[in-house]
C-alpha cells in the first residue's frame, strides 16, 4: 500500500470514496438487521416520543444504525490503516465506546426498567433495617449511592438502558485508556498542547485529566445532540473534514486515512439519515463517534481546535448543563427545552431548518477553526 | 406601618378619599392571574399546592410560578401533545391547567403581589428581604432559598414576627395587608379597601388563591368582598389575623 501513501491528497480522496461505498453496500443489509431484530423506537418505551406528539412518527425507526459507520470504519482500518503507533487506541476507544453505547440500546429496547434506591429510603434502611451487618454495608456504600443518585438527578430520563452513573464510569475508563496512550506511548512530544497564535504549552501530566476530560465530554456531546434527522451525522461530517484537513497539513498519513475513512462512511449514513430517517445513531453511533473525534484530535496535536470543528456539539451540551443548572438553581426554565435543537422545534423553526443551519454554522466554525490552526 | 411612597404613586393613600388600593404593577399582577389568557379564553388561574412535597422541580409545578410561566408551560405542552387551545372551553382549559399541576397556592400568589407593590413602592426586593430560615439553623434550606425563595415562603414564612407584625387594630388595615388563618393553612390579601361618608371602613377586596370550591367552579385565584363586620366577627372568634410586612 506504499504508493497510496506517496500522495496523501490522493488517498484522503481515495478512502473516502471507498468507505463510502462500502457503506452504502453495507447499509441496506445493517437496515434490514435492525428491523429484523426490531431494534427499534417503541413508543411505549421510549419517553422523549411520549412527551412529544410531532415524534409519534419517529416510533418504529431502527435505532443502533451508528453500526454503520463503526463496521466501515473498523473494516477499512484493520485491512489498511491499523497501526499501532496511531490507529490502534483511537479505533479501541471507538469501540469501547461503541460497546457502552449498544449496550445501551438494547437495553433500552429489550431491558427491564431498572429501579435506584433513594438516599433517603437508604438512611431509613440504616436506622430501622434487622441485620445489623446489611445496615453496616449500607453505611459504607452511603458515598456510592450519593454519586449514583447525583446522576440519576441531573439526566433528563430514566431510562431501562445503561443508568447515568454507570456511562459516566465506563466513559472515564475510556479516557483514561486515551490518557495513557496519549501520554505514555506517543512519547514526550505529546505532553504539549498547541494553542493558536502562540506555539505549543508544555502540561506534563495535566494532559491526564484533560484528555480524560475531553473524551468524556465529547462522547455525551454528541450524544445529546442527536435528536434529529441528519443533525449529529452533518456535523460530524464537517468535525471530521476539518481533522482530515489537519491530518493532511501535517502529513499524517494515518490520521488522514482514518479521518477520511470516518468522512466516507459518514456520508453513507447521512444519506439514509436525513429525513425521514431510514435509521437513528443511536447511542452506538454517537457515543463512538464523539470518543472518536476527541482522541483523533488529541492525537493530532489540535485540542483548542475541537471547539471549533465541534461547534454545534459544544453548544448543544451547554444548553443541556444551563437548562439544569437553572432549572434545579432557579426552579425556571432558560430554554424550552433543551438541548438546543428542541427548543428551536418548540419556537417553530421545522427540523430540517435546525438541521441545516446547524450544518451550515458547524461548515463555517470550522473553516474557522482551519483558518486558526494554520501556521 | 405608613406606606412612604417616593413622589405621587397611585393608588396611595389619599388622604382626602381615604381610599387604599394596591399600587398598579400589584393591580397588573393580580389581573394577570385574574384574567390569564389561554388560547382565546381567558380564566383564572387554578389553585394547585404541592402536596406531595416535591422538591428541586421547576416552580411552575410547585404552585409557586408567575402567570406568564404558567401560561408558556401549558402553551408548550399543549405544542408538545398537539393540543388546540383555542378549541376548548374555559373549564376545559382548567381541567388540563389542573390534570398538568399547573396552578398556583395561596402564598405564592400574596408573594407575587407584594413582590410588585413593595418595588414600585419603596423600591424593595421583598424576595432578599423575607427571613426563610437562619444559615445556622439550615444551612442546606438557606442556600436553596437565596436561589429559589419563592418557592420557600409559606404562609408560616409570612407570619413569622421576622416578617410581620400583627395590626391590632382592624380599623387602621391597609392594602397589602395579610389575613391569615390561625391554623397558618392559607392566606389572603387586602387588595382594596372601600370607605363609607364617615370614612370609616365599609368594605374590603380580598384577592387569594382558594383551596375549597363552595360553589361548582373549583380551586382558583379569587377575588372576594367582605364587610368590615364580618371582617371584624372572623379577627374576634380568632379564625384569622391580620398582618402586615415589616418592610
Amino acid at each position: 500500500m506504499d504508493f497510496l501513501y506517496q500522495n496523501l491528497l490522493t488517498t484522503i480522496l481515495f478512502f473516502i470514496i471507498f468507505s463510502s461505498l462500502i457503506a452504502f453496500v453495507l447499509a441496506p443489509l445493517i437496515i434490514h438487521l435492525l428491523y429484523k431484530l426490531k431494534i427499534q423506537r417503541k413508543m411505549e418505551l421510549d419517553p422523549s416520543l411520549q412527551a412529544n406528539q410531532k415524534r409519534v412518527k419517529k416510533a418504529g425507526t431502527p435505532i443502533m444504525g451508528g453500526l454503520l459507520i463503526i463496521i466501515t470504519i473498523l473494516i477499512v482500518t484493520l485491512l489498511f490503516n491499523f497501526e499501532q503507533k496511531f490507529t490502534y487506541v483511537p479505533i479501541g476507544v471507538m469501540g469501547l465506546s461503541a460497546l457502552l453505547g449498544g449496550i445501551d440500546d438494547l437495553l433500552n429496547v429489550f431491558g427491564q426498567k431498572r429501579k435506584i434506591r433513594s438516599l433517603k429510603l437508604t438512611l431509613k434502611l440504616i436506622r430501622c433495617h434487622r441485620n445489623k451487618f446489611y445496615r453496616l454495608w449500607l453505611i459504607v456504600t452511603i458515598p456510592w449511592i450519593i454519586f449514583r443518585n447525583t446522576f440519576l438527578i441531573l439526566s433528563s430520563h430514566p431510562t431501562r438502558g445503561v443508568l447515568p452513573h454507570e456511562k459516566i464510569i465506563l466513559q472515564l475508563i475510556t479516557g483514561l485508556i486515551t490518557a495513557w496512550w496519549i501520554v505514555f506511548k506517543l512519547g514526550n512530544q505529546w505532553l504539549y498542547i498547541w494553542v493558536p497564535f502562540n506555539g505549543e504549552i508544555y502540561l506534563g501530566y495535566w494532559m491526564i485529566p484533560v484528555v480524560v476530560f475531553t473524551v468524556m465530554f465529547f462522547a455525551n456531546a454528541v450524544n445529546i445532540s442527536d435528536g434529529l434527522d441528519g443533525l449529529s451525522g452533518g456535523v460530524l461530517l464537517s468535525a471530521f473534514g476539518g481533522l482530515a484537513i489537519i491530518s493532511f497539513l501535517q502529513n499524517n498519513a494515518h490520521f488522514a486515512i482514518l479521518n477520511a475513512t470516518a468522512i466516507g462512511a459518514l456520508i453513507a449514513y447521512i444519506y439514509f439519515n436525513i429525513k425521514p430517517a431510514r435509521f437513528q445513531m443511536g447511542d452506538i453511533g454517537s457515543l463512538s463517534m464523539g470518543a472518536l473525534f476527541a482522541v483523533t484530535a488529541l492525537a493530532q496535536n489540535r485540542l483548542l481546535i475541537i471547539p471549533f470543528f465541534g461547534f454545534i456539539f459544544i453548544v448543544e451540551i451547554f444548553s443541556v448543563i444551563l437548562q439544569i443548572i437553572w432549572r434545579h438553581l432557579l426552579g425556571k426554565r432558560l430554554f424550552k427545552m433543551a438541548p438546543l435543537h428542541h427548543h428551536l422545534e418548540c419556537l417553530g423553526w421545522s427540523e430540517e431548518k435546525i438541521v441545516m443551519r446547524f450544518w451550515i454554522i458547524n461548515l463555517f466554525m470550522m473553516f474557522f477553526g482551519l483558518w486558526m490552526a494554520m501556521p | 406601618m405608613e406606606f412612604k411612597s417616593k413622589g405621587t404613586v397611585k393608588g396611595d393613600v389619599d388622604k382626602e378619599k381615604r381610599r387604599l388600593s394596591l399600587s398598579p404593577s400589584a393591580q397588573a399582577v393580580i389581573n394577570s392571574y385574574l384574567k390569564m389568557k389561554i388560547g382565546n379564553k381567558i380564566i383564572a388561574c387554578p389553585y394547585f399546592i404541592n402536596r406531595q412535597g416535591a422538591k428541586a422541580a421547576l416552580r411552575v409545578f410547585l404552585g409557586k410560578a408567575s402567570s406568564q410561566e404558567i401560561k408558556e408551560e401549558i402553551e408548550m405542552i399543549a405544542q408538545q401533545k398537539e393540543i388546540d387551545l383555542n378549541q376548548m372551553s374555559e373549564e376545559e382549559i382548567y381541567q388540563l391547567l389542573k390534570s398538568k399541576r399547573l396552578g398556583i397556592d395561596c402564598s405564592g400568589l400574596v408573594v407575587h403581589i407584594l413582590k410588585a407593590e413593595y418595588q414600585e413602592r419603596k423600591n424593595i426586593n421583598i424576595l432578599r428581604r423575607i427571613y426563610i430560615t437562619a444559615p445556622w439553623k439550615n444551612p442546606w434550606r438557606y442556600f436553596i432559598s437565596r436561589f429559589r425563595p419563592i418557592e420557600n415562603i409559606s404562609v408560616r414564612v409570612l407570619a413569622h414576627p421576622y416578617n410581620s407584625r400583627i395590626v391590632k387594630n382592624p380599623e387602621k388595615i391597609q392594602a397589602g395587608d395579610l389575613i391569615i388563618y390561625q391554623s397558618l393553612k392559607h392566606v389572603l390579601l387586602i387588595e382594596e379597601i372601600k370607605l363609607n361618608q364617615e370614612k370609616t371602613i365599609k368594605e374590603i377586596k380580598i384577592i387569594h388563591a382558594q383551596r375549597m370550591s363552595p360553589e361548582e367552579e373549583g380551586a382558583r385565584v379569587k377575588r372576594i368582598t367582605y364587610s368590615f363586620s364580618e371582617l371584624k366577627k372572623k379577627i374576634e372568634q380568632g379564625e384569622i389575623i391580620l398582618r402586615r410586612l415589616k418592610f
